[in-house]
C-alpha cells in the first residue's frame, strides 16, 4: 500500500510540470497545443545530452544544468509553434503538427531513437542514502518549487493576460495590450515545463525513446477535466485544477493496476472518460461558460 | 479636437469620398454625428480610430490638444492611438466575460507588456456620479451583468487609459430603452465631471435628439458629395 502511495507520487510529480504547463496552454491560453508532445521529447533529449556531457562534474551543478537545458528544450519548441501561430499566421493546431515534425527530425539527428541513462548515476539521487524510491525527495522539491513559481505567475498580469487570451483573444487589441506577446510567452513558459517533465521522466525511468511524447496531449486533457471535476472552482484561474488532476489520474491508474486491469487498454478508456464528460457537460450544462467547465 | 480639411478617397477610386471636412469637437458636449446607413458614418469612424491607412488618399490634419496629427494609423502614430479610443457597437468584444467587472477594468490598465507584478487597481472614479453599478455588480462576473451595464463596462475600459477622445459606435444598438437610457446617463455624467471628448456616431435620430444638447452634426450624402452640417436644437 506505501509503495502504492510513492508510486503515485513518484508518476504525479515527474507529471506535475508538464500538467501545469498543459494547464496554461489547454485551459488558461485554450489552444490545442500538441507541441507539448514534442516539447517533451526534445526537452528529454537536451537534458539527457547534458547529463551525458556533464558526466564526473559536482551532481549539483549537473541538476541545474539538465532542468536549465530542458526548460530551454521546451521552450525552443514552443517558440516556434508559437511564432509560426502568431506570425506566419496559422490555426496553431496545425503549428504543432509541422513543429512535432521538424523537431523530430532534429531529435532524431541529435540523439538515437533510444538510448539508456542507467550507466550514468541520476542527479535527481543527489545526496540520498538508498531507498526504494530514490528520486522522490527531489521530485517533491521540485515539484514544490515549479507549483510555487506558476502560482506567483498566475497571480501577475501576464498570468491573468493568459486567461484572458482563452476568454477573448480579441480583447487585448482594444487596450493597446500585445497579443502577439503575451501567446509566445504562455506557450513558450507551457512547453517548457513539459520539457521539463520529459526530462524527469526520462531520468525516472533511465532511458529516453524518440516517440515517449505520444499520447502526453490525451493524459494531459484527461487529468485536467479530472482536476475540474473534482474542484468545481467558479474562479477563471485555479492552479488546484492540474496539481488534482494530476493526482487522481495517476491514483485512478494505480487503482485500475491494483484490481488487474490491463495498461494496454488504459488510452482507450482515457478517450473514453474525456468523451463521456464533454458529451454530458455539454448535453446537461446550459450556463453559457460551459466550456470552462471542462478545464480545457 | 479638430478636423480640418479632410479628404480621404479609396484606393483606385477618382472621386473623393469625403472632399475638405472641417468639424470641431469640444470636451463640454457629448457630440452626435447622426446619419443614414451607408452615409460614411463607419469611415469617417474608422478614420478617426485610425483602422483605415490613408497613405496618400488622406490630406487634411486632426488636432487634439493643440498637438496636430497628419495621420491616424497606430503605426504612424502612437501618440494619437494612446489619445483616441473607441468602444466598438459590438462592446462584448472588448471585455473578458469570465472576469469581474473590477478585474476587467485592472486587466485594460494594463501596459503593452504585461508585468511580472499584481494587477493595479482598478480605476473606479467614472462610477462616483452614477448609481447605475452597484458595489456587488463590481465584483460580479461580467457574463452575468446587463447589457446596459456591460456596455458601461466597455467605456470605463476603454477610458482606464486616460484618453482625450472617446469615440463610440452605436452605443445603443443592441439595448433596450432603459439599458439605452442607463448608458446615455452615464455618458451625461463623464461629460460633466471629466474632460473628455465624447464623440457618438449613431443612425437613430430620435436618440440625437433625447440626449444631445444645443446641437449635433448630420452627414448626408448628396449625389457622391458628403457632407457634415451642425444642427442645432432648439
Amino acid at each position: 500500500m506505501i509503495q502504492t502511495l510513492f508510486t503515485i507520487c513518484e508518476q504525479s510529480l515527474m507529471h506535475l510540470p508538464l500538467m501545469l504547463g498543459a494547464y496554461m496552454s489547454f485551459s488558461l491560453i485554450k489552444v490545442p497545443d500538441l507541441s507539448i508532445e514534442s516539447a517533451y521529447v526534445v526537452g528529454a533529449t537536451l537534458g539527457s545530452k547534458i547529463l551525458i556531457g556533464m558526466h564526473g562534474m559536482p551532481m549539483g551543478i549537473t541538476l541545474f544544468l539538465v532542468i536549465a537545458a530542458s526548460l530551454i528544450g521546451g521552450a525552443l519548441v514552443g517558440l516556434t509553434s508559437s511564432l509560426l501561430t502568431q506570425k506566419a499566421k496559422l490555426p496553431h493546431l496545425l503549428s504543432s503538427i509541422v513543429t512535432f515534425g521538424v523537431f523530430h527530425g532534429i531529435t532524431h539527428g541529435i540523439s538515437q531513437a533510444y538510448v539508456s541513462l542507467s550507466s550514468i548515476p541520476s542527479p535527481l539521487e543527489i545526496g540520498i542514502a538508498t531507498t526504494q524510491n530514490p528520486e522522490l525527495p527531489i521530485l517533491i522539491v521540485i515539484g514544490v518549487v515549479v507549483c510555487m513559481l506558476v502560482y506567483f505567475l498566475l497571480q501577475t498580469q501576464l498570468g491573468f493576460a493568459f486567461a484572458v487570451y482563452g476568454n477573448n483573444p480579441q480583447f487585448f487589441k482594444h487596450y493597446g495590450i500585445s497579443t502577439t506577446i503575451i501567446f509566445i510567452v504562455g506557450i513558450c513558459m507551457s512547453n517548457a515545463l513539459a520539457g521539463l517533465s520529459g526530462y524527469l521522466f526520462a531520468q525516472s525511468n533511465n532511458f529516453i525513446e524518440l516517440n515517449m511524447g505520444l499520447g502526453k496531449a490525451l493524459l494531459c486533457i484527461t487529468a485536467l477535466i479530472l482536476g475540474k471535476s473534482l474542484m468545481r472552482s467558479k474562479k477563471p484561474i485555479a492552479i488546484t485544477i492540474p496539481i488534482i488532476g494530476t493526482f487522481s489520474y495517476f491514483t485512478l491508474q494505480q487503482l485500475l493496476l491494483k484490481i488487474g486491469f490491463n495498461l494496454k487498454y488504459f488510452t482507450a478508456m482515457q478517450a473514453c472518460i474525456v468523451l463521456i464528460i464533454l458529451i454530458y457537460t455539454y448535453r446537461y450544462t446550459q450556463r453559457p461558460q460551459s466550456n470552462d467547465n471542462l478545464g480545457v | 479636437m479638430k478636423i480640418q480639411n479632410l479628404s480621404f478617397s479609396f484606393a483606385g477610386m477618382q472621386k473623393p469620398f469625403f472632399d475638405d471636412i472641417s468639424i470641431s469637437f469640444d470636451s463640454k458636449h457629448i457630440h452626435f454625428i447622426q446619419g443614414k446607413n451607408g452615409v460614411g458614418k463607419s469611415t469617417l469612424f474608422s478614420i478617426l480610430q485610425g483602422t483605415i491607412d490613408p497613405q496618400q488618399n488622406f490630406l487634411g490634419t486632426i488636432e487634439i490638444d493643440s498637438v496636430t496629427y497628419v495621420s491616424t494609423t497606430k503605426k504612424r502614430n502612437l501618440s494619437y492611438a494612446h489619445n483616441v479610443k473607441t468602444v466598438q457597437q459590438k462592446f462584448d468584444t472588448m471585455i473578458a466575460s469570465n472576469f469581474t467587472f473590477k478585474e476587467n477594468l485592472s486587466l485594460a490598465a494594463m501596459p503593452y507588456l504585461p508585468k511580472l507584478a499584481p494587477l493595479a487597481a482598478a480605476n473606479i472614479d467614472f462610477l462616483q456620479t452614477t448609481q447605475t453599478i452597484s458595489e456587488q455588480d463590481l465584483d460580479r462576473q461580467s457574463y452575468l451583468l446587463s447589457g446596459g451595464q456591460r456596455q458601461i463596462l466597455a467605456i470605463m475600459m476603454a477610458l482606464q487609459k486616460h484618453p482625450r477622445v472617446l469615440l463610440l459606435d452605436e452605443p445603443t444598438a443592441a439595448l433596450d430603452e432603459e439599458n439605452a437610457s442607463l448608458v446615455m446617463q452615464f455618458l451625461s455624467h463623464l461629460c460633466k465631471t471629466h474632460t473628455i471628448t465624447i464623440i457618438i456616431i449613431c443612425h437613430d435620430k430620435d436618440l440625437v435628439t433625447s440626449y444631445a444638447t444645443d446641437f449635433y452634426f448630420r452627414m448626408e450624402n448628396l449625389n457622391g458629395a458628403r457632407t457634415i452640417k451642425k444642427i442645432q436644437i432648439y
